[in-house]
């Protein structure tokens, strides 16, 4: 029977596909032992046991940086017996940016980034007092960083209306944001979702701020009702986790997407001279 | 990594080296390709970390914000698991939290 049972289950498989198509389809458990990664010309693939990683449309997951690939690796490596994958965001950006399920363009994001602009956690201060003395103290500095760093001018809103932003500010930031490949400018989007600002998430690129510098900033009025109404770990520390998670998740693949490494033989004064 | 032997990047790395302790799978430390990895560009950039045109403490706040985001993805797998509901509460487990017992033979 036993012997029997393998066989008849393949048949099965074959003859109606349809009901085992969504067995397990919630978690799955961990198939592979080992996570490792391999060079394949100038990029880098992730490999579980011997098998590639492959993104969820079918294609082999290919890497820009070694570092990257990885960090994705002990992602994979960090999965005890079932494999969590919403909380793995390394790879979920890898596998959008090379899947685009959106069928987005640069243009597309970067678009969406300029209208978020707006409506930036950071441009819109209480009407409480105390609130607005805290949001004064913390957020002034960023924003005059921000407007130094990119030589615009900000307006901040006291009401429900968002701020006037003029189209020299929107031309800066568009020219800024288009100087990103795609994989960092789907990062950069995941992290300003995330944040609700991307105000903060280019602090965070331009190394200003550290992640968890600006999820504390981002979830400030949140920080200040805690102080008064108690801390709930289910709740805001677990929202608190995941933000942070995610920003840095969307900070370092921007950072290794960016950086690029090439050697070139310098050529010595006097062969220069001689030229 | 402005060198490697300031206070705050040696902290960095030992950071570093007990995420990857507590959430690698297999035992050995020093066969983690991470481990590896890590420790190769820490010597690398040994003295310095202005070898290949990079801003001052670049190296240094990319291992920083990878601590944080290993920490940040445990402690969330971490909080979910501790507060994960289990479903519905069992009549007689009502029961017994508000002090009854349910009878042994109930009538019909």
């Amino acid at each position: 029977m036993l012997s029997i049972y393998p066989t008849f289950t393949n048949f099965l498989k074959a003859q109606c596909p349809k009901c085992f198509r969504f067995q397990r389809y919630v978690t799955r458990k961990r198939f592979y032992r080992c996570t490792g990664i391999i060079q394949n010309e100038n990029k880098w693939e992730v490999t579980l046991d011997q098998r590639r990683l492959k993104t969820p449309n079918g294609r082999v997951l290919l890497v820009n940086s070694e570092p990257l690939a990885r960090a994705i690796a002990a992602e994979w490596d960090a999965q005890t017996d079932t494999i969590a994958q919403p909380t793995m965001h390394l790879t979920t950006l890898c596998n959008t940016a090379l899947d685009n399920p959106g069928k987005l363009t640069v243009h597309d994001i970067a678009n969406y980034l300029l209208d978020y602009f707006p409506t930036d956690t950071l441009l819109f201060h209480s009407e409480e007092e105390e609130l607005r003395a805290l949001q004064e103290k913390k957020w002034i500095p960023v924003l005059e960083w921000f407007q130094k760093r990119f030589g615009v001018k900000l307006e901040i809103s006291k009401g429900l209306e968002p701020p006037p932003v003029t189209t020299e500010t929107r031309a800066v930031l568009a020219r800024h944001f288009l100087s990103y490949d795609f994989t960092a400018l789907n990062a950069i989007c995941f992290g300003v979702e995330a944040l609700k600002s991307p105000l903060l998430m280019l602090a965070c690129i331009e190394r200003h701020l550290e992640p968890k510098e600006a999820v504390l900033l981002a979830r400030l009025e949140e920080e200040f009702q805690l102080i008064r109404w108690g801390r709930v770990p289910w709740a805001h520390e677990l929202n608190q986790a995941e933000l942070s998670s995610r920003v840095a998740a969307a900070l370092l693949v921007v950072q290794c997407s960016t950086e690029k490494h090439s050697t070139t033989v310098k050529t010595p004064a006097r062969e220069q001279a001689m030229n | 990594m402005a060198s490697i032997t300031s206070k705050p990047v040696l902290v960095t790395l030992r950071q570093l080296l007990s995420e990857i302790r507590q959430q690698s799978t297999n035992k050995k430390l020093s066969d983690n390709q991470m481990v590896q990895y890590i420790f190769k560009q820490y010597r690398k950039y040994q003295t310095t970390d202005q070898q290949l045109c990079k801003a001052i403490d670049e190296m240094h706040f990319k291992a920083r914000t990878y601590v944080d985001y290993m920490h940040n993805a445990k402690r969330y797998k971490e909080i979910n698991a501790e507060y994960k509901g289990k479903g519905e509460r069992s009549v007689e487990e009502t029961a017994r939290m508000v002090g009854f017992k349910l009878p042994h033979d109930p009538k019909p």
